[in-house]
């Protein structure tokens, strides 16, 4: 019991008992001044002499290669759409996508638009009454958009396609959630209520009608 | 002795990993309505440009860029803008001559600009095999952003685009004013006043 025990003393006190043989002997105190001094110089020439010094590059400095970007922009075909928006709303949110290696997350900011088709405004009258019925069509998600500057990752190797395979899931994340969200559409139908009645009011004052919007 | 405190450790360690399962669910459900604002426009046009976008990246210098070469990216993409106009709060007026004014900004870009990719339209140069000189999530968002900008400018200085959109605008929204006319029984005849943003 004795002999074990002073074995495991020897094994708890051999990093003191190094480190007291080293700064006992002049040569190991020289080793730990020279390893000092060296570190101190090194961090001297990384951090106050420039990057350059009389036309030669400081390697110990280290520099990512510059980045220049030339983009071109064509148009490819101009499409008809009757879109009125009532509404804008932006949103932070997180998506988890499963990939090829496994799943990893999106953070990501994005903005949906809310509004109706103009087209699919109705009207009915009730001359008697004057009364004119509008009626309102049902209020839909029109824009979703990720700002892709924003998309953050997490639990995935950064590789060169990252952003192109995570912004098209970002978007169907944000879709489908804003989708579940019924207190956006019923801000979107109010305004588009209001904007009916602010429109037509002047037509409500002229001809005295009373507009219903349903 | 020693084994309770092993023991404690591994308690420890387990009751740590315990409590941090909680949070990442909490986390991995977050959506956070950031901002709302009522708007009131009306977007006549989708235009869709064919993006692209070329990266150079050139061999970083110092000790730990040994071995690098030069990058080249390219990303083609499919850019997305839409055009319209924006109406003013109270857009229509009316005057006794049944002239009616609908008050509207010039045509211009509604919304954000958006963008639709293909992972196969990426092409790369190869790396270095001694070290890599990778094109980062930062490069990559860099030159998608000037793409779009690029792109942004385009619509803004397309003075016959820009005309089309206001011009289709105009039909939709007199076409508007000329069923409530026909619905009061009246005639009316519409023009536009432009007030800015």
């Amino acid at each position: 019991m004795g002999k074990e025990e002073k074995e495991e003393e020897k094994k708890e006190h051999f990093f003191l008992n190094l480190l007291k043989k080293i700064l006992g002997s002049k040569a190991g105190r020289n080793a730990i001044l020279i390893i000092v001094v060296a570190l101190g110089v090194f961090y001297c020439v990384c951090y106050f002499i420039p990057q350059k010094f009389m036309g030669v590059p400081n390697i110990f400095t280290s520099r990512e290669g510059k980045v220049t970007v030339v983009s071109e922009s064509q148009l490819k075909e101009a499409l008809e759409i009757n879109e009125f928006s009532t509404l804008e709303a932006s949103y932070n949110s997180i998506a988890k996508i499963y990939g090829e290696d496994g799943k990893y997350y999106v953070a990501y900011e994005g903005t949906v638009r809310m509004g109706f088709d103009p087209e699919k405004l109705d009207y009915a009258i009730d001359d008697k009454g004057k009364k004119i019925k509008v009626i309102l069509p049902e209020i839909e998600v029109q824009d979703v958009v990720v700002d892709q500057k924003s998309l953050d990752f997490i639990d995935v190797d950064e590789d060169e396609t990252i952003i192109a395979k995570s912004y098209e899931r970002c978007k169907q994340d944000l879709d489908s959630k804003v989708r579940r969200d019924q207190a956006l559409k019923d801000i979107a139908r109010e305004n588009a209520e209001n904007f009916i009645c602010a429109s037509l009011q002047p037509y409500e004052e002229k001809e005295n009608f009373k507009i219903i919007i349903e | 002795m020693k084994k309770y405190k092993v023991s404690l450790a591994v308690m420890f360690v387990i009751s740590i990993l315990l409590c941090s399962c909680g949070k990442k669910e909490s986390s991995k459900d977050a959506f956070e309505r950031t901002g709302l604002q009522d708007v009131c426009s009306l977007a006549v046009l989708e235009c869709k440009f064919n993006n692209v976008a070329k990266v150079t990246k050139e061999k970083g210098e110092g000790i730990l860029h040994i071995g690098e070469k030069e990058r080249k990216y390219w990303i083609e993409y499919t850019g997305i803008a839409k055009i319209g106009v924006e109406l003013s709060k109270e857009p229509v007026s009316i005057d006794k001559d049944d002239h009616v004014t609908i008050k509207m900004t010039r045509a211009k870009i509604i919304g954000e600009l958006d963008q639709k990719f293909d992972e196969n339209s990426i092409i790369k140069s190869d790396d270095s095999f001694w070290n890599s000189n990778k094109i980062t999530v930062q490069d990559q968002k860099k030159a998608i952003s000037d793409a779009q900008q690029k792109m942004k400018k385009r619509i803004e200085n397309n003075e016959t685009l820009l005309a089309n959109a206001e011009k289709r605008a105009k039909a939709l929204l007199e076409k508007y004013v000329l069923k409530m006319g026909k619905i009061a029984g009246k005639d009316y005849t519409v023009e536009f006043e432009y007030v800015d943003e």
